[in-house]
């Protein structure tokens, strides 16, 4: 491809993620409000759905107000490093074939790997930098939670590389034309699915910001725009979950009849409103079964699926 | 890829520089991040993107984060911060130096000239059979250590039995 398609690609591909992340903020109170019986917003516009922008207008012209007691200077950079990271995780993702950042690159499921564990600095950063009892208490449990699942997340994609025998996720969705990763690799799914919740701090595992106890985590000193990066990362974080598990398991661009986009798109979107759905129906754990599920269960989930995967792939 | 190896050289030893001069721990911890990701980016340069990435992963995304974690445990007052503060002179950094300067020359002399970045990046399945081919008994007793490890982590970690009984 020119360097002025992969341009055109990189703005598409982001302008595409931000555009989606604001939407989002529509869709799922839209959505939630279906699932518990209520209207949701539906003032501002048709169906409400210029709500975003009227969110957005408000964050705008709110006060950036940072408390004195804050260490200033990582407090700001916290809500970046969030944004960046969950921009950056979509550069690897193939939206269809030939189109995507850097969708043929030889580590990009290692790329993804990093980006999720450097985006944990974020939060952890912020409930410190905040310097408030209740921040400081988010941002231990997000380091805590993080960092376990973490593992688990990298473990469930070990049986697709061993499958598609790349770590290219280009190549990944390619050895998937037959068949779908989500079936020979059932575990895998569902422990990614559940680590993608945790990474992404969804309920019902957002402990980190749980409000009956925290009242906001580790967001809970930021405002103005400061807290919409937060809110923003948390949506693109959510798409990128979604787009990945698309590309690691639901077959990717593959599917009859529409264009290869369309599916890509639909398969994406299916699993956000999954995301939403989690969140209008679980209760959140305590924090000690969130750990003791993570090391006791899914930690020998994934290490047996990896396990006779191998053992099968090896097998004449 | 010669410039990215640079300036990835550059700010990786100025992140350090940084970091080390930090009176406070975190400062500290975040400018050796920086460090690392750095030293990753170096990897990549030279066509090493799996060690990159796990350099990444691994240093920066988890060591990184459990000192952090152990930092905001302890809870750092203000006074610990000044107490640092009179420990940073530029007499504490003399001895470190003159090793780190030794180090440098040794490692300078050891490689050759100017090798810089290579042009042919390494494949992923080379890495792989000389890890599990030649190398496969250094691979099995990093293992075992981490399995030692592990063993002796659940060990620190038991409680009493009486104990936990009493707070269920």
């Amino acid at each position: 491809m020119t360097t002025g398609g992969q341009i055109v690609v990189i703005i598409m591909i982001m302008g595409g993620a931000l555009s989606l992340a604001a939407g989002l903020i529509w869709v799922e109170r839209r959505l939630l409000g279906l699932w518990q019986d209520r209207y949701g917003p539906n003032r501002v516009g048709p169906f409400g759905i210029l709500q975003p922008l009227a969110d957005a207008i408000k964050l705008l012209f709110k006060e950036d107000w940072s408390p004195p007691f804050a260490d200033r200077s990582v407090f700001l950079i916290a809500p970046a490093v969030i944004f960046a990271t969950a921009l950056l995780s979509l550069a690897v993702v193939p939206v269809a074939p030939g189109i995507g950042v850097v969708a043929e690159w030889n580590v990009g499921l290692l790329f993804f790997l990093a980006m999720a564990s450097l985006g944990a600095y974020s939060v952890i950063l912020g409930g410190w930098a905040s310097n408030s009892k209740y921040s400081l208490l988010g941002g231990l449990r997000a380091a805590a939670q993080m960092l376990s699942y973490e593992v688990f997340m990298g473990l469930s994609l070990a049986g697709v590389v061993v499958l598609a025998g790349s770590f290219s996720l280009a190549e990944i969705v390619r050895a998937q034309a037959d068949l779908w990763y989500v079936v020979p690799q059932f575990l895998g799914f569902v422990v990614f699915l559940i680590a993608g919740l945790a990474e992404t701090r969804r309920l019902p595992f957002d402990l980190p910001e749980s409000e009956t106890e925290l009242i906001a985590g580790f967001h809970t000193e930021y405002s103005g725009m400061s807290f919409g990066l937060f809110f923003v990362g948390e949506y693109i974080g959510i798409i990128t979950i979604s787009a990945l598990i698309t590309t690691f398991f639901l077959g990717g661009w593959h599917g009859p009849l529409l264009p290869p986009l369309v599916w890509f798109l639909l398969k994406t979107l299916v699993l956000i409103a999954v995301f939403v759905l989690f969140r209008a129906a679980m209760p959140r754990p305590r924090f000690d079964q969130l750990m003791a599920w993570g090391w006791k269960i899914l930690l020998p989930i994934t290490l047996i699926n990896l396990l006779v995967t191998g053992a099968v792939v090896a097998l004449p | 890829m010669v410039v990215t190896f640079y300036i990835a050289s550059a700010l990786a030893l100025a992140a350090a520089a940084v970091g080390i001069s930090r009176a406070h721990p975190i400062h500290g911890l975040l400018f050796l991040a920086l460090a690392l990701v750095a030293v990753g980016v170096v990897f990549l340069a030279v066509g090493a993107p799996l060690v990159a990435a796990f350099h990444v992963i691994v240093y920066a995304g988890a060591i990184v984060v459990l000192f952090l974690f152990a930092v905001m445990v302890a809870g750092l007052s203000a006074p610990a911060v000044a107490a640092e503060r009179t420990r940073l002179s530029w007499r504490a950094f003399l001895g470190p130096a003159l090793l780190a300067a030794a180090l440098a020359w040794l490692l300078i002399a050891a490689s050759r000239p100017a090798s810089g970045a290579v042009e042919e990046p390494v494949p992923i399945v080379t890495v792989a059979s000389a890890l599990f081919g030649p190398y496969i008994a250094g691979v099995l007793l990093a293992g075992l250590l981490l399995f030692a490890g592990l063993i002796a982590t659940h060990h620190l970690a038991r409680r009493d039995d009486a104990a936990t009984e009493e707070q269920r």
